[in-house]
């Protein structure tokens, strides 16, 4: 199994070819892109994992790139690591500014590049796995709030059918009374199925990390 | 010493076969890259040449050949102030020291058989 799918970006084919060789040996995916055109076209489809981004090609640079990339994505979601072989510190300053997550400066050690991509694709998961228990927080306090909704309008129409059978007799008003708050009940189901259809979160994961049994 | 194989080497955990890989690259390319070269720096066109030397420049520093890494630097720093008569005056070494690079690549491939 991949250990994540990465995207090079490097106009400069040689030295590229070998860190994408010496990345694959070490369990990565990786695709090379040396047009940073098309490069900023795949970055953009939101397929990979993470990004090493070459910071000077002729057309776009990297840092075009990365100012692009940021507009749509955050830094937590795509992490992207720059390149430089410049001796100057502005590009980097720069770059780091832009949202770059990490820089490296050519030539490039392929073990530092390895516990770098490391380092981010950890931090990555660990963020995910934050939102995550965030969702299922949310998704609690949503159960305490609806628990309450449902409680109120099903005791009001028990107790209107409770009151019609020990009287056995016909109310209009009653019977009223017990269907608003049965529509009251279909209106909150309605929209639990609505919030849980816009989250993306499974149904094993809810279990995992909450308190909730399954009944 | 021109070619520095220990470096190089280290750079890319000491993995002879990408180590290889890169001399073989380097040397097939070689051609290609030096009328690149060539041909950029009579077009004077200060963005081309900045571009073209950068990646001379990123070659030179991963065989840790410094001479050539310098002259590299120097150029493209004077392209991007757009300074064609010092990127003119660097020219011929700058094509010299490429040459040797290439010549001690060969080199390394045949003492590899």
């Amino acid at each position: 199994m991949s250990k994540g799918k990465i995207l090079f970006i490097d106009d400069e084919k040689i030295i590229s070819g070998a860190v994408v060789k010496s990345l694959i040996k070490k369990g990565y995916s990786v695709e090379i892109c040396h047009s940073s055109v098309e490069g900023a076209k795949l970055a953009e489809k939101g397929e990979y994992d993470l990004i090493l981004l070459d910071i000077e090609m002729p057309e776009l640079s990297g840092l075009d790139i990365l100012k692009r990339l940021r507009e749509k994505v955050d830094k937590s979601v795509l992490p992207i690591i720059m390149f430089t072989g410049n001796e100057d510190d502005k590009d980097v300053v720069e770059a780091l500014k832009l949202g770059a997550n990490d820089y490296l400066t050519k030539p490039v050690n392929t073990e530092v590049l390895t516990a770098r991509i490391d380092t981010q694709l950890s931090l990555k998961a660990l963020s995910f796995e934050n939102a995550k228990k965030g969702e299922v927080e949310t998704l609690n306090a949503l159960i305490t709030t609806y628990n309450h909704e449902i409680n109120n309008p099903l005791t009001i129409a028990f107790g209107m059918v409770e009151i019609m059978k020990k009287k056995k007799e016909f109310s209009e008003e009653k019977l009223e009374k017990t269907m608003n708050a049965l529509k009251r009940i279909r209106d909150i189901v309605l929209k639990i199925k609505e919030v849980s259809e816009a989250n993306d979160l499974d149904f094993e994961t809810y279990i995992k990390d909450s308190k909730m049994l399954k009944l | 010493m021109i070619i520095n194989k220990e470096k190089t080497l280290s750079a890319f955990a000491d993995d002879e076969d990408i180590f290889f890989s890169i001399i073989d690259e380097f040397i097939n390319n070689f051609e290609n890259q030096k009328n690149e070269l060539i041909s950029t720096l009579d077009k004077k066109n200060t963005d081309e040449i900045r571009i073209c030397v950068h990646t001379i420049k990123g070659l030179s520093a991963t065989f840790y050949f410094e001479p050539l890494r310098s002259i590299a630097a120097e150029a493209e720093a004077a392209a991007k102030e757009g300074k064609l008569e010092v990127v003119d005056q660097l020219r011929e070494e700058l094509i010299s020291k490429f040459d040797e690079l290439y010549k001690d690549a060969r080199r390394i491939s045949n003492e590899q058989g």
